[in-house]
């Protein structure tokens, strides 16, 4: 079977090469922009392919069920199957390939310990690239985070290869717009987290999302609007979390907020002189030092928040590729402190993309919002600042939605509470979902508070709380007991949160 | 654990943690220094909760906002 598979060393003209069709030979390829980022993508000394794998007659599901929505009904007949193009890290030849498909798990450690995913070759005149699976650049020194990823396996001719990351494919802008592949990112890894929800095929969910009538056509689908977007998320079984952008919205440490659980976020954009535009994040480079000095524009005096560290986003771009860095700049846009930039251009500057709203799809349970966290932090930040902590600006609220399990095994490995607070901790019962907000100073924890995510916002949703620092709780305690102030107290904090706070002070 | 008076202004005590290597300074201020440094930002505190209820808020046109690049 000779023609089954097509094996070359990976250069940039032979993923052109193994990417065109019938309608579009390599040399248009090579002006695909998705195909040029691949390449780019691919090449680079993070990642380091060398060896591409084609398997020339693929069965790609998602495009499948595009042909029979769409393709198949059109005069010009289209393929039904695809190419799936693998790539490895490994350089080897056919017959070494071959030894490794047909030996043991020893002949396959060449294959299998080098995989860096694939990309489905769609038949079609444009959009070629359908669904791609690649492999993370490295974390350097934990700075690039990629929480929102998950295992993926591929059967390459009886043999199983896996790799971590998070499924993209271009729009095709028949059956897909830029914001149904930002949703189809999304929900591709809130399956594998709330599980129960759906994971829809870009068709299904232009389907969903046009149950809202606008008026641009279903399909041809151009795009969808946020009402389009949320009609999605409940058809698959989960809820949509809303943020409109104003002044006072920490964008970063919202995005952070969710996207450290492993929840991605659709980040709406305007991108000057071309519209709105939907992309999925994914991940955000953290740096040691703040890259900011505000994320908000507005001149509250707002919590100082993890968001100032971070640089750069990773988002699945469908107008650009999977993974694509989004830099972090301060604005000049009226009502906002940060844009973006990343490879949209135009005569050779960067566009910065303005952020205009934000949609999570998160599950039912979870009702209390970050917003809601953000306003009881800002309420401790404020008498901290002004009577607890003296000079210097090492203060920093780490604030982020998480899991039960997820947050037991955390305490358990960062070794930060003592044996019988660990135990204590350990065999509590706790709600599913819980915000934590971690407050450190120069990057030691001094305390953490757990709010109840399935609670109410209106009433007091703490859950507990644990001081990291016996100083720091001794000097909280005597304000806590200190008659003159207590009023005052109570207004910063709000009686429910200054008592609860009090009674963990004097535990 | 140290103590030192910050300054005859405030009055107040200084604790200055090591963690890490890395120093904390935590003020212990008297009750009445403590209370006058609260009330100065009073405002300052209301003006932030406002604006973040404000931002809680989704306007109509949030819902209507097209992305189609």
């Amino acid at each position: 079977m000779a023609d089954a598979f097509e094996l070359r060393n990976f250069t940039t003209e032979n993923l052109y090469s193994v990417l065109q069709n019938e309608w579009l030979p390599a040399t248009d390829v090579a002006n695909n922009r998705h195909a040029k980022y691949l390449a780019g993508y691919l090449e680079s000394p993070e990642i380091g392919a060398k060896t591409i794998v084609a398997e020339l007659d693929y069965v790609d599901a998602d495009y499948l069920d595009d042909y029979v929505s769409y393709y198949s009904r059109c005069f010009q007949t289209y393929q039904r199957r695809c190419k799936r193009i693998h790539f490895f890290s490994h350089a080897f030849d056919v017959a070494q390939f071959r030894v490794a498909i047909h030996g043991n798990i020893g002949d396959a450690k060449l294959l299998t310990d080098s995989y860096l995913g694939f990309v489905v070759a769609r038949p079609l005149p444009d959009a070629i690239i359908g669904r791609t699976v690649l492999a993370l650049y490295p974390p350097d020194d934990g700075r690039r985070n990629y929480p929102c990823v998950l295992e993926y396996s591929a059967t390459l001719f009886g043999l199983h290869l896996s790799v971590r990351s998070l499924a993209f494919q271009e729009q095709d802008t028949v059956l897909a717009a830029c914001a149904t592949v930002a949703l189809w990112c999304c929900l591709d890894k809130t399956r594998e987290l709330f599980p129960g929800s759906l994971s829809p095929t870009p068709a299904e969910i232009t389907r969903a999302a046009n149950q809202v009538i606008h008026h641009a056509r279903p399909i041809p689908s151009r795009g969808l609007i946020a009402d389009q977007i949320c009609s999605a998320i409940r058809q698959a079984g989960l809820e949509h979390e809303v943020v409109w952008m104003n002044d006072s919205t920490p964008i970063l440490s919202l995005l952070y907020g969710h996207l450290r659980m492993g929840l991605p976020v659709i980040l709406g954009v305007d991108i000057e002189g071309l519209g709105g535009h939907a992309i999925a994040v994914a991940g955000y480079s953290l740096l040691r030092t703040r890259h900011l000095q505000r994320e908000i524009a507005s001149n509250t005096k707002s919590a100082p928040m993890i968001g100032l560290r971070i640089n750069e986003l990773y988002a699945h771009d469908d107008g650009i590729g999977p993974f694509s860095r989004l830099r972090v700049e301060p604005s000049t846009a009226p009502g906002r402190a940060v844009h973006f930039t990343g490879t949209w251009e135009r005569g050779g500057n960067h566009l910065p993309l303005v952020p205009k709203l934000i949609v999570v799809p998160v599950y039912h349970k979870i009702r209390v919002t970050y917003l809601d966290i953000q306003v009881w932090v800002d309420r401790l930040t404020a008498v901290l600042s002004t009577v607890v902590f003296g000079q210097g600006d090492g203060m920093e609220w780490d604030v982020h939605l998480t899991m039960t399990n997820q947050i037991k095994r955390e305490m358990k490995e960062s070794g930060q509470l003592a044996p019988d607070e660990l135990d204590s901790f350990l065999f509590s019962s706790q709600p599913r979902f819980m915000w934590c907000a971690i407050l450190r100073w120069d990057g030691v924890p001094l305390m953490r508070l757990f709010f109840d995510a399935t609670g109410m916002s209106r009433s007091l949703p703490l859950f507990t709380v644990l001081w990291h620092d016996t100083e720091f709780k001794v000097a909280m305690r005597a304000y806590f007991e200190m008659d003159p102030i207590r009023d005052l107290l109570i207004h910063y904090l709000t009686r429910p949160f200054f008592e609860e706070l009090r009674k963990s002070a004097l535990a | 654990m140290t103590l030192k008076q910050e300054s005859p202004e405030t009055k107040a005590t200084v604790a200055t943690s090591l963690f890490a290597g890395r120093k904390v300074v935590i003020r212990q201020l008297d009750a009445n220094t403590a209370r006058m440094a609260l009330q100065m930002r009073v405002a300052d505190l209301d003006a932030t909760v406002q604006s973040l209820e404000n931002a809680k808020t989704v306007p109509p046109e949030a819902l209507k906002f097209e992305f189609s690049i």
